[in-house]
């Protein structure tokens, strides 16, 4: 018993040939005896006794005749098996010579984490460049010179058409002491201009000495260019007046068409080429002016709250009402029902 | 397109699709599941006869044998291959969520699975379509000796032949390879799972005694051997008497086992004799140098290699580990495929 003890603390160093071979000479069976009987060459026994697995097949074949050679000898098969695995190196689980396997691409690759990170970061970015881009165009726009400027709002049809003020006199009006616009251009001008081919000469609308005031930016689409007033003036006549001068650059082709109301109107102008020239619901007691490339198609509801002037020339909307709507073209030759 | 995304999601398996345990293995990991393929299925009352999954894997097989009228424990695997298509195809749906329980996303992983070498189109068709439906991105079908030849380590790319013995649940698979390829492949039912009805059946035959699976495969672990001379061990069993109908305890020894297992263990001696019959010599010179590679769960038998060995007259080699050879080779085939692209099976 003590033998094979030494023989255990020997194999620890040495490998399991040595103990396989000591066991063997023990239990007095010769080399090929073991051969015959685990059905191996005498090399091969010779082989395991001598460490010598470089002459053996791979290390599957090796740890099984090593175990089979432990248990014939009646050696615990797993000291055995481990000795060798200390020798040779532990056992290799998974990997065929010179192929190396393509790793798989999860999500906790670092490329697929910094593709993510990278499209995060440019979606917030964009968010915060539109969330600022809203916040400019709903923000009204300062003018250079508040005094001469005060509200202007953008009108998602066509802003630079409808040059009109509205109001009724007084009522929402602030109106403030015309002071000379020395540069009327301003951030509104701009914008407005933008929107429409035919721009507002600023310089157009500077000879005029101006004020204007507009109720409620929102309420009141885009004003383009300055409309003038005097304090206290009335707004509405102010526009009729001021309007030819201002808007004389609206195009010499274009047809000029002032609304006023009376009541609360539905209005819907489009020019020829069908462009909304204003589409949209006009309180009691407002003006607007428009300009358009005839033919203006006109449609209005309740068209008796409302008096129509189409280059100067007063029409009657009550004509062409049908129903409680009207709807009608003018400019064509003359005005007509459609 | 949804499929690739999800597959950044998911982890590309190797799935062992046994007859009697299923083995998982993830890429990257190892192998992170080892349960019995045994679904218990409820049946809910009904006019419309509904059917719903109540426990898969190891909770399943609790209940084999011991389930009330409403519940049936089935094994969906028989002899290798699909015995219940729907079954099956939950079982896997549910071994798959087990190994991506913390992902966001519905998993869509690459799949590779083992399929008997004797499996027709038909059983594979069912095999791959099972794993399609249980949401596998891609199948790649693998036949058992080449899974097992790989997961051994043993030198398949070379020009040397080396033969693999896979005693599994349902079928026992013996194959030559040489050159990563099969030169020869055989497989028969018989396996495990027929040691299991042996030894059921030798027990009612010689004391009249009714046992069951379980106890049976407990049998076989405990005192079963391959072996006419092994030690003898000795165990107590319990088992309905058939003349009685009461439960009866009965000792029995490993060489009763043994009489009971002869059958199935000359069934798999003749295999591996018609395959060495039939490979090529050089490749047989070599395998008589090496030897035969026992893998899977039958390789545990007690002293299989002794019995093995004076039949077939061959060094024999158990693996390291052998019920879980199969799937390591898998597992490697997996991580490999780019380049052992060939050892998968084409349609």
């Amino acid at each position: 018993m003590s033998e094979r003890e030494l023989t255990t603390s020997q194999s620890t160093d040495t490998g399991p040939g040595q103990r396989l071979h000591d066991a063997r000479v023990q239990e007095r069976i010769s080399r090929e005896q073991v051969a015959e009987m685990l059905h191996l060459s005498p090399q091969q026994i010779s082989a395991l006794e001598s460490d010598d697995f470089k002459s053996l097949p791979g290390a599957t074949y090796v740890r099984g005749y090593l175990r089979s050679y432990a248990q014939l000898l009646g050696l615990p098969v797993d000291e055995v098996v481990a000795s060798y695995a200390r020798l040779n190196g532990t056992y290799r689980s998974a990997r065929l010579n010179a192929l190396v396997p393509e790793p798989q691409i999860t999500t906790r690759d670092g490329s697929v984490k910094f593709a993510t990170f990278l499209v995060v970061t440019v979606l917030i970015v964009l968010a915060v460049i539109w969330w600022q881009g809203r916040d400019y165009r709903l923000r009204p726009n300062e003018p250079v010179d508040r005094d001469s400027v005060t509200d202007i709002s953008e009108d998602t049809m066509s802003p630079a058409r409808i040059l009109g003020t509205a109001t009724v006199a007084g009522t929402d009006v602030e109106p403030t002491t015309a002071s000379p616009v020395p540069e009327p251009t301003t951030p509104a001008g701009e914008d407005v201009a933008a929107g429409s081919a035919r721009m507002l000469e600023p310089g157009a609308a500077s000879p005029v000495s101006t004020t204007t005031s507009v109720e409620a930016g929102i309420e009141q689409p885009g004003v383009a260019g300055v409309a003038p007033a005097s304090a206290g003036g009335d707004v509405g006549d102010l526009v009729a007046d001021v309007a030819p001068a201002g808007l004389g650059v609206a195009g010499a082709s274009d047809a000029r068409l002032v609304l006023e109301t009376s009541e609360s109107c539905w209005v819907d102008v489009r020019d020829a080429r069908d462009h909304r020239l204003i589409y949209k619901l006009l309180p009691p007691g407002r003006t607007v002016t428009v300009f358009g490339d005839p033919p203006l198609k006109v449609f209005l509801g309740n068209p008796e709250g409302i008096t129509i002037k189409y280059n100067g020339e007063d029409i009657d909307p009550v004509q062409f009402k049908r129903g409680r709507v009207a709807r009608f073209t003018l400019g064509a030759t003359t005005a007509s029902d459609n | 397109m949804f499929r690739s995304l999800r597959g950044l999601f998911s982890s590309d398996l190797a799935i062992d699709l046994g007859t009697a345990n299923t083995l998982v293995y993830v890429r990257d990991k190892g192998i992170v599941l080892d349960e019995p393929s045994v679904v218990a299925i409820r049946h809910d009352p009904g006019p419309r006869n509904n059917r719903s999954i109540l426990a898969i894997g190891d909770q399943a097989r609790r209940m084999l044998g011991r389930t009330p009228g409403n519940i049936q424990a089935i094994r969906p695997m028989k002899d290798g291959v699909i015995a219940d298509f729907t079954v099956t195809g939950e079982m896997l749906k549910y071994f798959i969520r087990r190994v991506h329980e913390h992902r966001l996303f519905q998993p869509s992983p690459r799949i590779v699975i083992c399929v008997p070498c004797g499996s027709t189109q038909v059983e594979r068709r069912a095999i791959r379509e099972s794993a399609m439906s249980a949401g596998a991105r891609e199948v790649y079908l693998i036949e058992e000796p080449m899974a097992a030849a790989i997961g051994a380590d043993l030198p398949i790319v070379d020009p040397t032949g080396s033969m693999v013995l896979d005693i599994g649940g349902g079928t026992t698979e013996v194959g030559v390879i040489s050159l990563g390829g099969i030169v020869y492949a055989h497989s028969i039912r018989m396996a495990g799972d027929k040691m299991d009805e042996a030894i059921i059946s030798y027990i009612r035959r010689t004391y009249g005694l009714l046992i069951g699976e379980v106890t049976a495969e407990r049998i076989k672990r405990e005192i079963g051997t391959g072996w006419h001379q092994s030690e003898v061990r000795h165990m107590q069993i319990k088992g309905r008497h058939i003349a009685d109908g009461v439960p009866r305890g009965q000792d029995i020894d490993s060489r009763e086992v043994h009489t009971a297992l002869s059958e199935c263990l000359a069934g798999i001696v003749v295999a591996v004799k018609a395959a060495l019959e039939k490979t090529p010599p050089e490749l047989g010179a070599d395998v008589a140098e090496k030897g035969l590679v026992v893998t899977g769960g039958g390789a545990l038998l007690r002293d299989l290699d002794r019995m093995l060995a004076a039949e077939i007259g061959l060094p024999i080699v158990i693996t390291d580990d052998p019920l879980t050879c199969v799937v390591r080779g898998c597992g490697r085939a997996l991580e490999e495929a780019e380049a052992l692209g060939d050892v998968f099976l084409q349609e």
